[in-house]
This record gives C-alpha cells, sequence and structure tokens, in this order.
C-alpha cells in the first residue's frame, strides 16, 4: 500500500502541480513569524496563532489535496496517515516525513520530517530555542484538512531540529470520526 | 521576551548561503502553498487588528458578516450608513495593517535580493537594479517579466503588469469596483518587496501601486533623494 | 444536452445553481429557434449585488432540497448495498427525460449535473470542474469569505463565466 502511495504521490508532484522556487514561500513564513513575534512578544501565543492560520490554511487546503490527487474513499487512521506522508505532504512541500512509532492501539503515531523547508535559512535565537515551535502552521494544516474529511485529531510537535532537537517529530493523535451532516428535513 | 531577540530571527541568514545540503539550492514546493499562506497571512492580520478595534456594526457587536465584507475597503459602499467613527477606526486599522503587510513584503525583498543577486554581475546603477527587479525578481516570483516599465530619468519608475499573478483568482461578490478594494492590501506585498530590494542596494525608495485594474496593476517607485 | 448544475456544500446547502438550455417556464423548446439564451445564465442564490428577482427563485430553494434529498438517499443507498470499498459509489440515474450526473468529494462538496437521457457519463466533466474552478476561484480566490462552519453561496463572476464557457465548449452542450 505505502509504495502505491508513493508512485502516486511522485506522479502527482511531477504532473499535476506548478512546482516553483521555494525561497518566497520560505521568505514570507519566516517574515511572517518575526511580525507574529513581534506583535505578541510571547511564543506561546506565537504558536497558537500559528496553528490557528494552520487550521484555517487546512480547511482549503484539503479541497486542494483531493481534486488534485483524485481521493475519495474513506480510509482508517492509519491508511490516512500514509496518504498524508506520501501523497499530502509530497504535492505541496514535495518532502515524504518518515509515519513511525505508533501506539499500540493505532491510534496515535508520529511523523518525522528529515527535511522541512520552512526550516530554511532559520536559526533561532536562545530564547526562541525554548519555546517557539517555528513551524507549528504544519500542525494546524493537518488538524484543518483531516476535520473536513471527518477526522478529528489533535496534532503538535514534540520535538524540531530548530530547538536543538536530533529530529524534527509531529506527533498525531486520532481522536474520533466526526458525523457527516445530513438534510434537515422540514416538511 | 525581547523584541532584538525576534528581529534576529534572520540573523545567520545570509551567512548560511553557503548552504547545508546542496538540495536546498534548488528547493521547489507547490506553488499553492505560497497562495495560501499569502491568503491566510492578510486574513489573519486583518482579524488580528479588528480584534484590537472592534468595528461596530448596526446591532453593536462585530459580526461576522461586516468582518467579512469590510476587507480593506476604504470606500466600500456597505460603509456608507456608518458612523464616522466606524470609517475613522477602519482607516487607523488599514493604516496599520498596510504598515505589517508593507513591512512583511520589506522583508521578504531583502533575503530575495541577498538571495538573486549574488550570482550576476555588480549594479551599474539604479535602472540596472530595477530592471533586476522586472526580470529576474519578476520571473523567479511570477514565471514573467514585467511588460512595461517606463522611466522619467529622474527617479521615477513606473512597472506594469497586465496581468499579475497573484491577482488572477480575485473576484468579488459585489461587482468589480468592490473586488478592487479587497484587493488593495494583496498589494502592498508586492510594494514591499520591490522596497525591500531596493533598500538591500543601499536605495531609499518609496513604492506604490496605481491604475489597480484586476488582474492588472502598475507599480510606481520613486527614489528618496538623500538629504 | 445540458440542463443544469447544483452545487452544495457541507452543510447540505445549495451554494450555487445555475441553468443552461431550459427555458424559464421550465418546458424546453426543443427544435424552436426562436429561443435565444440570455446573455448571463440564470444563477441562484442571487448575487449580493443584484437587486433583481426572477420569477425563478422563488421555487429554487424547494427544488435544490429535493435534488439533495435525492442524491443523499441514492448515495447511502449505493454504499450500502454496494460492498467494493473501491466503487465509486453512486454516479448516476436516468430517466425517460433526463439523467442526473453526480460528484462529491470526501470532504462534502456535491455536485450535481442534469442532462437529457442520452449523454454519456459526465462524472469527469464534474471533476474538472471541481479541480479548475471550483478550487481556482472559490477556494484559492483570497476574495472569497471561505468559512467550512458556514455556507457561502457561490457568486463571484470569474467562477460563472468560467463554468459558462466551460460547459459551453462541450460536445454535448447542446446536441
Amino acid at each position: 500500500m505505502a509504495k502505491q502511495y508513493k508512485t502516486l504521490g511522485d506522479e502527482i508532484w511531477k504532473n499535476r502541480v506548478e512546482p516553483m522556487n521555494a525561497e518566497l514561500f520560505i521568505f514570507t513564513y519566516g517574515s511572517l513569524v518575526v511580525q507574529l513575534v513581534k506583535d505578541y512578544e510571547d511564543y506561546d501565543q506565537v504558536n497558537q496563532q500559528l496553528d490557528k492560520m494552520g487550521y484555517n490554511i487546512g480547511v482549503r487546503l484539503i479541497e486542494d489535496f483531493l481534486a488534485r490527487s483524485g481521493w475519495g474513499r474513506c480510509t482508517d487512521f492509519r491508511e490516512t496517515m500514509e496518504v498524508i506522508s506520501k501523497i499530502g505532504f509530497k504535492m505541496f512541500l514535495n518532502i515524504t516525513p518518515t509515519v513511525t512509532s505508533w501506539a499500540s492501539d493505532n491510534k496515535s503515531c508520529s511523523l518525522v520530517l528529515d527535511e522541512n523547508p520552512l526550516n530554511d535559512f532559520v536559526e533561532l535565537p536562545l530564547d526562541a530555542q525554548q519555546q517557539l515551535w517555528y513551524s507549528n502552521i504544519l500542525c494546524g494544516v493537518l488538524r484543518g484538512a483531516l476535520e473536513m474529511v471527518q477526522m478529528q485529531v489533535e496534532v503538535k510537535f514534540v520535538s524540531c531540529v530548530l530547538r536543538g532537537d536530533d529530529i524534527s517529530e509531529i506527533r498525531v493523535q486520532f481522536v474520533r470520526h466526526l458525523q457527516e451532516e445530513v438534510p434537515i428535513n422540514d416538511e | 521576551m525581547s523584541i532584538t531577540s525576534a528581529i534576529n530571527l534572520f540573523r545567520q541568514l545570509s551567512v548560511d548561503e553557503s548552504q547545508p545540503s546542496g538540495t536546498t539550492q534548488t528547493r521547489q514546493v507547490n506553488e499553492a502553498c505560497f497562495d495560501y499562506l499569502f491568503m491566510e497571512m492578510v486574513h489573519t492580520l486583518r482579524s488580528q487588528l479588528q480584534a484590537h478595534h472592534p468595528v461596530p456594526d448596526d446591532s453593536g457587536s462585530v459580526s461576522e458578516q461586516a468582518s467579512a465584507t469590510d476587507r480593506g475597503s476604504r470606500t466600500s459602499a456597505s460603509n456608507t450608513h456608518d458612523m464616522p467613527s466606524t470609517r475613522e477606526v477602519d482607516e487607523q486599522l488599514l493604516e496599520t495593517l498596510y504598515y505589517k503587510i508593507e513591512l512583511i513584503g520589506f522583508r521578504i525583498g531583502q533575503r530575495l535580493a541577498e538571495r538573486y543577486s549574488k550570482d550576476r554581475p555588480r549594479f551599474v546603477d539604479t535602472l540596472d537594479i530595477v530592471k533586476f527587479i522586472c526580470r529576474d525578481i519578476w520571473t523567479k516570483l511570477f514565471r514573467k517579466q514585467i511588460d512595461n516599465l517606463k522611466t522619467n530619468h529622474r527617479g521615477v519608475y513606473t512597472l506594469q503588469d497586465s496581468q499579475l499573478r497573484w491577482l488572477t483568482r480575485m473576484s468579488g461578490d459585489e461587482g468589480t469596483l468592490q473586488a478592487t478594494q479587497q484587493a488593495i492590501p494583496y498589494l502592498w506585498l508586492p510594494c514591499g518587496i520591490i522596497r525591500g530590494i531596493m533598500a538591500n542596494h543601499g536605495l531609499d525608495a518609496t513604492v506604490t501601486f496605481k491604475d489597480l485594474s484586476l488582474p492588472q496593476c502598475t507599480f510606481h517607485i520613486k527614489l528618496n533623494k538623500p538629504s | 444536452m445540458i440542463y443544469c448544475l447544483y452545487i452544495f456544500d457541507r452543510h447540505c446547502q445549495c451554494v450555487f445553481y445555475t441553468e443552461w438550455n431550459r427555458s424559464p417556464d421550465r418546458s424546453r423548446t426543443e427544435g424552436s429557434s426562436s429561443f435565444s439564451e440570455p446573455p448571463t445564465p440564470y444563477v441562484w442564490p442571487r448575487p449580493l449585488a443584484t437587486s433583481t428577482t426572477d420569477p425563478r427563485d422563488a421555487r429554487m430553494d424547494n427544488e435544490a432540497k429535493l435534488v439533495y434529498g435525492v442524491v443523499f438517499s441514492l448515495k447511502n443507498m449505493v454504499t450500502k448495498l454496494c460492498h467494493n470499498k473501491d466503487s465509486d459509489g453512486f454516479v448516476s440515474y436516468r430517466t425517460s427525460s433526463y439523467k442526473l450526473h453526480y460528484y462529491g468529494t470526501a470532504s462534502g462538496v456535491r455536485f450535481v449535473l442534469l442532462t437529457d437521457p442520452t449523454v454519456p457519463s459526465l462524472r469527469d466533466v464534474l471533476r474538472q470542474i471541481y479541480l479548475h474552478i471550483y478550487l481556482e476561484y472559490v477556494v484559492k480566490n483570497p476574495l472569497f469569505p471561505y468559512d467550512p462552519q458556514q455556507s457561502r453561496p457561490i457568486s463571484n463572476d470569474y467562477f460563472g463565466n468560467m463554468l459558462n464557457s466551460y460547459i459551453k465548449g462541450l460536445s454535448c452542450y447542446q446536441s
């Protein structure tokens, strides 16, 4: 299964998206984080704000994902995470995080980002290294996108190379399946 | 925390250019990543300001509808029934929003200039730098050059783009005039970017846009004489 | 021949409807050359900018609900009856007077196209509308206040124009 997703992800990246030099995106994100840090003067609030922005992006971006990948099937959480890594991350950021560290109940796992374009050119000042999750927007994107396909999850960074950790790891916890809305019968 | 440290977030940028992994040199992402980020950035900065300066509507509370339709409309028709004070708040809000977005653009421009001008021969004069923006930078950002460049040879440059990529999907619910008004905050980013690039080459300029007619736009660069 | 298109959002609301080859009194004027299309097709819900009303407005709310109800039930029925996970599920049905084509996304956006009964599957056409028109001029339109918690009618010009020219370019448009 995982192999098949990888092939599809590669094919979408090659043929169905418009790639561009990453600099504009990276610099815009960095400049935005700087602005938020100046505005809030509090890294926790910046983390929250980035997560919120990610959510708003995720609810739109899921349509891009579905439209371009043609993905339409309901899948379980385990399969969904493979799809996110091999197709989702691939088609937007051109990276493929490793899905690993599954909990025994299959309801939580980690995405390990061997590379992350957002981190390029960035070095955090010391105080930020303690508190800022620089790429926290990614957590919100996953949360928003999955909510739109009826999957409620909790997503957070547990380590980040910009903080001096060995790896960048996002932990994803499945919460529940959401019910699709049904038409209101007003007769 | 100190603000200075925050500003230093990018301290390493120019030094780092030698670069860790070779892949970074040509790293590519889906163009949509920028599109979504840009959209959400303008939206977030605006809501952030609105939270600080609530714009009262008829019922006296801040309504979702008001915040959605008033997006950056200086002379929005929906504002005509508002109290003058609301308009003042609106003006102030836009002023702050302008400052933030333009500044974000300015920082981007500086980075872009550092990144893209190092491989090329030194600039001989200001026109050379403006041409660099029109050709090199524009091609990197929009996969096309500026359509028309004019100068009066006395420090004023006019850059016309007949189809600015970031504007091509913009279409509003309430007609062209409203859409044009709503598009304004999105143009402050390229204005800032241009100013940032100029500043990176030691030139103090004022950058504005005019003749906005979606998706066409003209940028106006005016060099500020050193006093 | 293509008759009309409905788009429903994840809240089961019709956020866009437009029609072609369908005269205002709803009886098709087949073979009649006197029936000429208005320059801009009828669109519902009415754009905010227009204050004019159309006699068709009154029936639309009900009609949209009916269509949604039918599609919703059929989709559920097909899913229940079919156990193949890779199946596309409900795709279309046909009566003697029209054919209904359906395409729904995992995010709850639903496209419904009515045509005459002879038209082959237009599922791919609906996918193209989703990918090249809905995605571009709704989802990625910075001026569209996109809020997944609220229904919002689609009434921007680009969307309408792109859709119109795409549909009119199809070989089955008027044949």
